[in-house]
């Protein structure tokens, strides 16, 4: 066999293992939720480039805003794995063909929502009054190129180099990025146009100038896929467990005055989970995620039934997101010879109704745009989700 | 009595591991657990420790079985696994609290008792870091602390001695010694067999899941009819007899 078929198999077993996951995902709720919200923003922006006065500045503003965050994400989809470090050292040389084809694969995706981006974001260049459709034409083209400049700065960042030369590289693109963008959305679409092309061919001379030279930097590329692979779980998480790898760990020692609250010390398995909650990133990380989406999504909305509609939907996705915990305290060998070991689902619940329970009452206050009857009436409505959820629907869930 | 097994048979799913095993490890000894890779010295181990349910046998530890009061027995066990097993979200500090508080040890008492060998170990700066971030051997140190600071009466060690220093395998043969002074019972599977020879006192050669021989060296040379034999050269030779290489 060799490394080219090796990828192959790799590569399809992770499409076939994605679209299983997919599968969950886009469950009938899910995919009627979507629609709903997606169907409230395209109407609340259509309404919102009604009202944008021709030469506004704002609105351009925000699109930067917007453009520079999507052309700077993601990663390239490499599948490398720890082992390879390994196992595969003696055929390094292999990997470059095979990478590049990885960076053309991750590109072609990641530029089919870059220009999906462009085209929403084209009607605020035209009600501006900005540019016309020939400007347009050249705003996504850029869109594209700046996104395979990034790329190819990705695959650079996966050599070895020395740190200063890989720092070097990104802070120039930034500041050329920048310099681009603002002379494409303010000043002139196709002087913009013109600079992205100009900086396209200098980083690609860069990049394979150097490529033939230089050796492959293993930790960073498995890391890179390593976190790349567990972003994408966190998110199927949402909706289904997913087996964890390795996850990111922060100390994070000013929150060590949570661990204060006497319920958290009482047995070690409430005192394990509160600690591992909060500084491991797929669980904190989601949960934070959650709370601020749904806050935000009921702060604008006066409408008290979509207020509960959300709220309720969001405090599920929630618990239903901490339920693998206790799969990981069935899991550890610890809380097996642990003499002193507390009831498990008990601390389960206990931390879950303490994390429901925040949320329901961020989520109650921020719906005071609906009025004060509509805030009692939410906190009331959640308070009977949280203890349904919490000692009626996880007791039946682990047991099933 | 300490520790008394008797015709344990156990396993993973229906066909035995461990087969009719029967030892005893009294107060203040220090058995080795000696077997090539798969002979099931982990399994008998895990047995022990109540990971595994037993097909048939009986365990007791000072005269209580699992099942009669678990806390109890599982409080009298410190165990150290084989590979480290550490919590990848807790300080090394808060290893020693969560320690301590399944073992119902009082936080001062297990911090004083900590504090010797943080010190030992060359551990006493890192009291804030992740042990996940620790090499091999520093994994080590720390599982072997928490085990040591519940002062339990007995200490199953698997495989102490791969990945540790040099001082810290001197350190660890002491601190086992002193345990055993103060009358706890230690069980240790290792493949270090001069190591091995120089602090048991008694051996259990395990091969295919049985007991093939036990006893103390001298026994064993009797036994095998090598004089002067080291556990190494005892074990070498029954191997190459018995075909246990083949």
């Amino acid at each position: 066999m060799t490394i080219t078929d090796l990828f192959k198999e790799r590569q399809t077993n992770y499409y076939k293992r994605m679209s299983k996951y997919l599968k969950y995902v886009l469950n009938d709720h899910f995919v009627i939720l979507v629609l709903f919200l997606g169907g409230a923003t395209a109407l609340a922006y259509q309404n919102y480039l009604k009202s944008i006065q021709v030469e506004a500045v704002l609105p351009r503003m925000i699109l930067m805003i917007i453009t520079v965050i999507a052309v700077f994400s993601g990663s390239i989809r490499t599948l490398i794995e720890p082992a390879d470090a390994v196992f595969l050292l003696p055929k390094e040389k292999a990997l470059n063909k095979l990478m590049k084809k990885n960076m053309v694969h991750s590109l072609i995706f990641h530029n089919s929502y870059m220009l999906l981006l462009g085209g929403v974001g084209a009607p605020i260049l035209l009600e501006t009054d900005y540019t016309g459709r020939i400007g347009l034409v050249f705003w996504l083209l850029f869109l594209v190129i700046w996104k395979t400049i990034y790329g190819l700065y990705i695959y650079y960042s996966l050599k070895q180099h020395k740190k200063t030369n890989n720092k070097n590289v990104l802070i120039s693109m930034v500041s050329v990025f920048l310099i681009s963008l603002t002379i494409l959305l303010f000043f002139s679409v196709s002087i913009g146009f013109i600079t992205s092309i100009i900086s396209f061919f200098l980083y690609s001379f860069v990049v394979f100038k150097s490529d033939e030279r230089e050796s492959w930097n293993w930790e960073k590329l498995i890391e890179t896929e390593q976190k790349r692979i567990q972003k994408i779980y966190s998110i199927i998480n949402l909706f289904i467990e997913t087996p964890y790898s390795k996850h990111r760990v922060k100390r994070l020692k000013s929150m060590d005055f949570l661990y204060a609250i006497p319920v958290l010390k009482k047995v070690p398995e409430i005192y394990y989970l509160s600690r591992m909650f909060i500084r491991n990133y797929n669980f904190s990380g989601l949960y934070l995620r959650l709370l601020v989406i749904g806050s935000i999504a009921i702060y604008f909305s006066e409408n008290w039934i979509i207020n509960s509609v959300i709220s309720v939907l969001f405090l599920y996705l929630t618990g239903f997101q901490l339920v693998p915990l206790e799969q990981i305290i069935k899991k550890s060998i610890h809380f097996r010879l642990y003499p002193n070991s507390g009831n498990k689902l008990k601390s389960v619940q206990q931390l879950i109704l303490m994390l429901l329970v925040i949320s329901s009452l961020v989520y109650s206050l921020f719906s005071f745009n609906a009025g004060n009857t509509a805030v009692l009436g939410l906190l009331f409505l959640n308070s009977v989700f949280t203890l349904f959820f919490t000692y009626l629907y996880l007791p039946a869930r682990l047991k099933g | 009595m300490s520790l008394r097994i008797e015709n344990l048979t156990g396993g993973y799913s229906r066909t035995p591991v461990i087969k009719d095993v029967s030892f005893s490890i009294g107060d203040g000894e220090l058995v080795g657990l000696i077997g090539l890779n798969g002979a099931g010295k982990s399994t008998t181990i895990k047995h022990i420790i109540g990971l595994m349910e037993p097909f048939n046998g009986q365990m007791q530890l000072d005269g209580k079985t699992l099942k009669e009061d678990p806390e109890r027995y599982r409080k009298k066990i410190g165990f150290i696994p084989e590979t480290p097993l550490l919590y990848d979200e807790l300080t090394l500090k808060e290893h020693i609290e969560i320690t301590a508080m399944a073992y119902d040890v009082e936080l001062s008492t297990a911090m004083e008792r900590a504090t010797p060998l943080l010190k030992k170990f060359r551990l006493q700066d890192r009291l804030e870091w992740f042990p996940s971030d620790f090499s091999k051997g520093m994994k080590q140190k720390v599982m072997i602390l928490c085990a040591f600071i519940t002062e339990p009466s007995l200490y199953i060690i698997d495989e102490p001695f791969l990945g540790l220093d040099p001082i810290a395998i001197r350190d660890l043969i002491q601190m086992m010694e002193q345990k055993k002074r103060e009358g706890a019972s230690l069980l240790m599977s290792t493949h270090v067999l001069t190591n091995a020879e120089k602090i048991c006192d008694k051996f259990i050669i395990i091969n295919n899941g049985e007991i093939y021989a036990k006893g103390t060296l001298e026994q064993l040379r009797k036994k095998f009819g090598m004089r002067d034999a080291s556990l190494d050269d005892i074990y070498t030779r029954l191997a190459d007899k018995e075909g246990f290489l083949k």
